[in-house]
């Protein structure tokens, strides 16, 4: 494809998106409450498609085609469960989140959990741990950018370059009027998402089926357990995915957006919905393109992530451009939620416990100054290109994952208060981290099993010895 | 009403993860994927019908 007619799709793209978020605007009140979640104010649709296009990012149309090229079927079971899980906690969950939004105003997730424990070092806690970890997360999003901008250009558009945009973007589109311009544009991008899946899945059908000896799974690829999907594997990568709608701040904060309960019960259903045919379709799409390469048709492709960006040199160009599209808007969608959850959360979490009188416009304004640092952080990482997507997406999770005991216990257990709370979060963190680093799985059971053991564990162990703050009725009886 | 959710819930989420890596352990076809598939939609079908209830 031609580098112009990239750098034409992408500026229509843009501008587009930019009206977007500047008409969104008008909907905005000035104060903080309405800047971060809108005040619940979001209808069904708009609700439900922020929901969505905030959860999925590049890390399904790079991540998950790539996986399922190199893995097989297991890649869907694992995204599946994801899906399974999400839609289990959201059934229980989010009533209770829309509840405490409504009556208290909360609006960071990590506040909930400061009250529940009495101490702001949980909120600052939660807080630093969602920092170390959503930053990797954001910067893979943003080197899905710039490797489909490469490849879907020829490399035209160089991958620094495709970075810089994107962080822009992502920057603009969540400083204009937070997450009122992150919502409208979320529904704009959710539309281009399944769209351009709708039309890629349907071209890679029609395109591998003519191919002779075409198949369209062949050898391991059909069946779990196989060389990759072993039970440790399948596991280990569920685990912190499974806990993803609680553990994850960008999409817990979007449970404080819909207008009513109604709407909220419709968030669930149609984001579901969404998520149903979108993790299909994607998985199916790296199968397809593993049995276009076992009958000839397609190169094989050693580097994963790289499977998307050889499918869109290949296609005819108008599909091509919607798939570059379709592939910025996904990792745009997610990172500008997470920079606006990330600021957020260090407004309310972080600064105003040490300056409880600082005014509305001062934390919008400190806000705004915390999304440009954010953005220059997922910059810098992403330009030093870590290692790959779905990696560097699970590793993210994993350091989130002892958050998981920490929400579950404030909604649902009656003991436990702040020693708990902070040392189930830091004993979970640096089980995460340590065996990360040292790649080990002690008694052969993965990693993010002993995260989820180790933070629960002494999440229960001191909590069972220490008494409930005052206060944390609300939260639990929400 | 919730509790008998949460039963069916949970058996899903077990399904989900033995099922594949036992009953249909190394079947080759799509029936493994079609499994997965068609439980997660029942149990999107299965969540619609409950919120409503609620």
């Amino acid at each position: 494809m031609e580098g112009s007619f990239a750098y034409l799709a992408i500026a229509i793209y843009i501008t587009a998106g930019t009206a977007i978020a500047w008409f969104a605007k008008k909907r905005l009140r000035r104060d903080v409450k309405d800047f971060y979640t809108a005040g619940g104010r979001f209808g069904s649709v708009v609700a439900s498609l922020s929901y969505a296009a905030t959860t999925y990012s590049a890390f399904m149309f790079i991540g998950l085609v790539g996986l399922s090229y190199q893995s097989g079927i297991g890649a869907m079971g694992f995204e599946l469960v994801y899906f399974v899980g999400t839609l289990f906690l959201l059934y229980y969950l989010a009533p209770r989140y829309y509840s405490l939004h409504n009556r208290y105003g909360y609006i960071s997730p990590a506040e909930i959990l400061t009250d529940r424990y009495g101490s702001p070092a949980v909120g600052m806690g939660v807080t630093l741990v969602s920092l170390v970890s959503l930053i990797p997360y954001a910067s893979a999003q943003i080197i899905g950018i710039a490797l489909a901008a490469e490849g879907a250009s020829g490399g035209a558009i160089p991958f620094a370059l495709a970075v810089i945009i994107a962080v822009l973007l992502a920057l603009v589109w969540s400083v204009v009027a937070g997450v009122w311009s992150v919502g409208w544009t979320d529904v704009y991008q959710g539309v281009l998402m399944i769209a351009a899946g709708v039309a890629i899945l349907a071209w890679a059908i029609n395109w591998a089926v003519g191919l002779p000896s075409f198949s369209f799974l062949s050898g391991d690829l059909g069946y779990v357990p196989n060389s990759y999907w072993t039970p440790q594997t399948f596991l280990n990568m569920t685990i912190p995915w499974f806990f993803f709608a609680i553990t994850n701040p960008q999409v817990v904060q979007r449970l404080f957006a819909p207008k009513s309960k109604e709407a909220q019960k419709n968030m669930v259903v149609l984001f579901g919905a969404y998520g149903f045919i979108f993790t299909v379709m994607v998985c199916m799409l790296g199968i397809i393109l593993r049995g276009a390469t076992a009958a000839g048709g397609f190169p094989l492709v050693a580097y994963r992530d790289s499977v998307t960006p050889t499918l869109l040199g290949m296609m005819p160009p108008w599909i091509t451009i919607l798939g570059l599209v379709a592939i910025i808007a996904a990792s745009i969608s997610t990172i500008d939620s997470m920079i606006l959850t990330l600021s957020s959360m260090s407004i309310r979490d972080v600064f105003v416990p040490f300056r409880p009188g600082m005014s509305q416009r001062a934390q919008i304004a400190a806000g705004r100054v915390i999304m440009l640092a954010l953005a220059a952080a997922c910059m810098l990482f992403s330009l030093s290109r870590p290692g790959l997507i779905i990696d560097l997406s699970v590793l993210s999770s994993s350091l989130l994952l002892p958050i998981a005991p920490l929400v579950l216990g404030s909604f649902l257990w009656s003991r436990g208060g702040k020693r708990s709370a902070i040392f189930s979060l830091v004993a979970g963190f640096a089980t995460a981290a340590a065996l990360y680093y040292l790649k080990a799985s002690p008694l052969g059971l993965p990693m993010n099993l002993w995260t989820l053991i180790v933070s629960s564990l002494t999440y229960i162990a001191l909590g069972a010895l220490e008494r409930v703050p005052a206060g944390a009725e609300k939260i639990r009886g929400a | 009403m919730r509790i008998r959710f949460l039963a069916v819930s949970l058996a899903v989420i077990l399904l989900m993860y033995l099922v594949p890596f036992t009953l249909l352990g190394g079947v080759e076809g799509p029936y493994t994927a079609i499994f997965w598939m068609v439980v997660s939609a029942a149990y999107l079908f299965s969540v619609w019908l409950e919120l409503r209830r609620v």
